[in-house]
């Protein structure tokens, strides 16, 4: 072979800008780290520039800033309830954090920060603690331990019937963080594998090259999706710690 | 004359029942879009449930020093709590 395949090595770490440790905290910006502010800085950038003119009738730019936010206020609605419309900040945040990450994943020699399950895990976890608080603060202490023990189950299976509840709601962060990291990793490793068929089979690999574009477009389809549903799942958990009764 | 009497515009009450019978067959058609994505939940749902069982049994080991049973129990606690997940998405 005149050349090695190597899918995984875009996942690979590497530091960019060496930074001092604080706290026992290494600060170094990794390429990780910097394609995280750089798609926040792209956000920032395309809403500045897109809002620019604010104007009552919007033109291109305005309309899709206006619909990605309208988009994001409808999973909220949908999905949590009109009370929830406090929670738009976050939910909105999170929602353009996680699309724009995935979004310049997919430039070529970028790198996607949400294929590492740590990043999309850290996440899931801060998502899952601060709604489980909400969930304490809204029904109260009993009202939320309430929800492992359901009515009308015989006492004998009650501690295995509260068990499975409270393992099933402990997986919502894990379930969160894994199906964002593996959708993004997966994809990214499949477009590299079928990359690197193109060069070797010579006139025949205009087929796998046929294919990545189809496939680049599917990438695409996933990142949006993919952030939606993490963003959906959100909003669905935030309603269900909301609700007042059960 | 006659034939304009036959052509004569459908009622305003008749074209409103039909866009209400249009719309609840388009929201149907949305209520059972795309199984395979919920069939793709229903996979990570089932494998994080699990793996978290797992860990719980396992702390339990490390925990309680009761190896391998905090493992084998609860690997079964997580695979019943990926079925209960399951369930209650075919319900909704």
């Amino acid at each position: 072979m005149a050349f090695t395949v190597d899918p995984l090595h875009q996942f690979q770490i590497t530091p960019v800008y060496p930074l001092p440790e604080i706290m026992g905290v290494d600060m170094t910006i990794t390429n990780s780290a910097m394609w995280m502010l750089l798609s926040v800085g792209v956000c920032f950038l395309f809403f500045a520039l897109a809002m620019r003119k604010k104007a009552v009738v919007p033109g291109r730019m305005q309309s899709l800033a206006e619909m990605i936010y309208q988009f994001a206020d409808g999973i909220l609605d949908e999905n949590a309830g009109h009370n929830a419309k406090k929670f738009f900040p976050f939910i909105l945040t999170l929602f353009l954090f996680i699309l724009f990450m995935n979004l310049c994943g997919m430039l070529p020699y970028s790198f996607t920060p949400t294929s590492h399950i740590i990043v999309t895990f850290g996440m899931a976890l801060f998502v899952f603690a601060c709604i489980t608080l909400i969930a304490i603060i809204k029904q109260g202490p009993v009202g939320f331990v309430k929800h492992f023990f359901p009515e009308g189950v015989p006492l004998l299976i009650l501690p295995l019937v509260a068990l499975i509840e409270i393992v099933s709601y402990f997986a919502r962060p894990f379930s969160l963080a894994i199906r964002l990291a593996a959708n993004m990793g997966a994809g990214h490793t499949l477009m590299k594998v079928i990359a690197a068929f193109v060069l070797p089979l010579g006139v025949f690999g205009i087929a796998p090259m046929a294919f990545l574009v189809f496939m680049t477009g599917f990438e695409i389809f996933v990142a949006i999706l993919q952030a939606y549903v993490f963003t959906m799942l959100a909003c669905i958990y935030l309603g269900e710690a909301l609700a007042d009764h059960h | 004359m006659s034939k304009d009497q036959e052509s004569t515009p459908p009622s305003v009450d008749s074209v409103l029942q039909k866009m209400e019978a249009l719309k609840a067959t388009v929201k149907d058609e949305s209520k059972t879009h795309a199984p395979s994505g919920d069939a793709a939940k229903l996979a990570v749902d089932f494998a994080s449930a699990t793996a978290v069982g797992c860990m719980l049994g396992y702390g339990l080991d490390w925990w309680l020093g009761i190896s391998p049973w905090g493992l084998i129990g609860g690997l079964f606690v997580g695979v019943g709590a990926g079925a209960k997940l399951m369930f209650n998405q075919m319900k909704d």
